[in-house]
């Protein structure tokens, strides 16, 4: 992964427009989960993800390792996300807005099915702590390791299963509540 | 002993969202404009310099800290006389720009000898 990485910042560098389209296809629903951990907004996170990876092409020279490309991209991303947290203040704050999908091609029962679960896992991570739901998104969404997730949000590998470990248990336990209030 | 992953799916970016993502960002971006220049590198540099400064100046502060009392007990004289610790009266006729008196002289005998006892 990293070494194809590798080839594609340097095709990318030399003109190769496939090559750009291949390398933001393998990493943006990595940088989609980091930038919705930080803004809990589908369209805040879209916004921020697109200006984030329009950034890093232009300065995809700068990036020191191409190998590591992934997590250079998620730093701009989540740098990014917080300063666009920090503009927008309380509107941030708010629980993730259900309509951010609303124009899908599926089929308006798999849509309302789809929206119903992402509302009760919403609902659920909305007790984490913003490190918390990047740890989470990043291994239970986009299956990063733990030692990667730690490069790339600087902290501890052992920090990260904590993180891990209280996150996944606290939704758990909130998605459980959540069933029983229905019944 | 972790707790099972959790299905987080609902919660990825659609492939048709993502398309149009994807498409947006080829339409904006301009591939590799911005080149690494010396100026950008010692950007690159400035955060790590900046950490070895302030390791440089918790040091210096615990140094400092550690030998300012020291320096700080004797404290500096003030005037030439405190200088050249010339006795206090002396001084005193030195800077009245007068010749001491048999008073004084007798006033500053007494005082030595009563400091001498």
């Amino acid at each position: 992964m990293s070494d194809d990485d590798a080839r594609l910042v340097q095709r990318a560098l030399a003109g190769h427009a496939g090559a750009a389209d291949a390398l933001l296809r393998a990493h943006a629903g990595t940088a989609y989960a980091v930038a919705l951990a930080v803004t809990r907004n589908p369209h805040d996170a879209e916004d921020v993800v697109q200006d984030a990876m329009v950034l890093a092409l232009e300065r995809l020279a700068e990036c020191r390792d191409p190998r590591k490309f992934g997590g250079w991209l998620v730093r701009i991303v989540r740098n990014r996300a917080l300063n666009h947290r920090r503009y927008l203040g309380i509107r941030a704050a708010e629980p993730l807005d259900d309509a951010g999908h609303a124009a899908s091609p599926d089929s308006p029962a798999d849509d309302a099915e789809r929206a119903d679960l992402r509302d009760q896992l919403t609902e659920a991570m909305s007790g984490l702590t913003p490190g918390q739901r990047e740890v989470l998104l990043m291994h239970d969404l986009e299956g990063w390791k733990h030692r990667e997730i730690g490069d790339v949000l600087g902290m501890p590998e052992g920090t990260v299963r904590y993180h891990l470990f209280n996150a996944r248990r606290a939704v758990r336990a909130r998605l459980q509540a959540l069933v029983r209030e229905e019944e | 002993m972790e707790p099972e992953p959790i299905d987080l799916s609902p919660l990825a970016l659609p492939a048709h969202r993502r398309e149009r993502l994807i498409g947006a960002v080829l339409a904006r971006a301009r591939v590799g404009v911005v080149q690494r220049t010396p100026l950008s590198e010692l950007a690159g540099w400035a955060r790590p310099t900046l950490a070895a400064a302030a390791v440089v100046a918790a040091l210096s502060l615990g140094l400092l800290t550690r030998t300012g009392p020291a320096a700080a007990a004797e404290p500096l004289p003030l005037t030439v006389a405190d200088a050249l610790s010339i006795p206090g009266p002396a001084s005193d006729w030195v800077a009245e720009d007068r010749p001491p008196t048999e008073e004084d002289l007798l006033a500053q005998w007494d005082e030595e000898m009563t400091d001498a006892r």
